[in-house]
């Protein structure tokens, strides 16, 4: 099994090699994050926890920042690792509040990163294999140092007011606002921390889309489960109306399931087996035949095909 | 990123940048690619070949932007009337003529069905450059 978040873009048409129309639906998935790997013996299931879009560490409860312990560390860890990316973290460290934020954005830095090298004081001779010893428990590591973050992140915002920086750029940010999980037996070719791009989705012809129904909000009976309606002149009063909803005495109740007016759609829909048409790893995108729930925008999880004949 | 900027992206692949201005009323000259099967007598088996059928008559309307644009053409062919439609940014149209061009008063020239050739020729005035 191989599942990824990702947004629906929109809808559009492309052609086939014999010219023939095919409906599709574009749905961008920029890497996943891979939050966690839960395994049998700690969580009592295989599985792969995927996590999707930026979101402010302040805006995470604590027990949900806890998420991120082992991926955190290791990513800190993985990336660190690369002395080029290193110095350039460095470099940023010295520099002068409004000047470091620029660098950061112009050359693209993660500000968990950053923050990791000024909190943990890692330099070119730090080992990082000693720092974070792959069998302490990450939690112990990073529980104060995301406490550190979740300061910063308040005094980063003030910083950025008084030095007229759009704040939306100083935020610190955590790569999952969506968190899913996946099942897999295999889970050894997975890391936390690691990224899943869509060319996990190569070679694979069918693919199932979860997603969020557009809500109608209470909907009568011919929008929810089409219904004929009445003919809607001649003096008759019977128009959108659902008509009888059983007999008299015998039952004498209604039965379970009367379809009637109510609640409609933002409920979770699943279409299964849909074509994936092409991947396009350079620009993240997935093309899906025919359509997806939800509008667009919306974040969904594409998944490989569970029935498909 | 901007999602209509991903379509757009998508789509780039089969948008033509070739395609002359075509507006409802002119008569145009498509050629379709045809793919057919013929039997190789001396190989005595069957080919496919493709071959280019031109289809000339009045586009009647036009429908959808960007990739989803299709054209109706119209022509009599015979005493019959027939009305094909066709995308214009399919791979499968190998280029579009226009042979004759018309001031347009109507965007969709579903009255000229009715009409006779002598009317028709009234109603649609050739501009000439």
């Amino acid at each position: 099994m191989i599942a990824l978040l990702g947004e629906k873009a929109g809808m559009t048409r492309v052609f086939d090699e014999e010219g023939r129309v095919i409906p599709v639906t574009v749905i961008y998935s920029r890497p996943n994050y891979i939050v966690d790997v839960r395994t049998q013996e700690r969580d009592g299931y295989n599985a792969v926890v995927l996590g999707y879009g930026d979101v402010r560490i302040n805006k995470l409860t604590l027990p949900v920042v806890g998420k991120f312990y082992r991926s955190e560390l290791n990513r800190i860890k993985k990336s660190l690792s690369d002395k080029e990316t290193l110095a350039l973290y460095r470099e940023a460290l010295g520099k002068e509040f409004s000047d470091r934020e620029r660098f950061i954005r112009e050359k693209g830095l993660d500000k968990v990163l950053y923050f990791a090298v000024e909190y943990f004081k890692i330099d070119e001779n730090t080992d990082l294999d000693e720092l974070f010893p792959s069998d302490a428990d990450p939690a112990e590591i990073m529980k104060p140092f995301f406490r550190f973050l979740i300061e910063k992140e308040n005094e980063e915002s003030l910083r950025a007011k008084e030095s007229g920086i759009s704040k939306e750029y100083v935020h610190i940010t955590l790569p999952a606002r969506h968190i899913r999980e996946f099942r897999t037996d295999d889970i050894s070719s997975y890391q936390p921390g690691d990224y899943l791009t869509v060319q996990a989705f190569e070679g694979i012809e069918k693919v199932d889309v979860v997603g969020r129904s557009k809500g109608r909000g209470f909907a009568g009976v011919i929008r929810r489960w089409n219904f004929a309606g009445g003919p809607g002149a001649h003096g008759t009063k019977f128009i959108r109306r659902p008509g009888s909803i059983g007999a008299s005495t015998y039952p004498g109740r209604v039965i379970k399931g009367k379809k009637m007016a109510g609640h409609y759609g933002n409920e979770r829909v699943t279409v299964i087996n849909l074509r994936l048409v092409s991947i396009d790893p350079e620009k993240n995108l997935l093309l899906v035949k025919g359509g997806i729930p939800g509008p667009n925008g919306s974040v969904v999880l594409v998944r490989k095909a569970k029935r498909s004949a | 990123m901007n999602k209509m900027e991903l379509i757009r992206g998508v789509e780039s692949r089969f948008i033509k940048e070739d395609i002359p201005e075509i507006k409802p009323g002119y008569t145009v000259r498509v050629h379709v690619k045809v793919k057919e099967l013929r039997f190789n007598a001396k190989k005595r088996q069957w080919e496919e070949r493709v071959r280019i059928q031109p289809f000339e008559g009045i586009v009647i309307r036009m429908k959808g932007s960007g990739i989803n644009r299709t054209i109706t053409v119209r022509r009599v062919s015979h005493g019959i009337g027939i009305e094909r439609i066709f995308p214009v940014h399919s791979p499968n149209i190998e280029k579009i003529e226009v042979i004759k061009k018309v001031k347009p008063k109507r965007a969709v020239l579903s009255f000229i069905r009715n009409l006779s050739e002598r009317a028709l020729r009234r109603k649609l005035k050739e501009i000439r450059d």
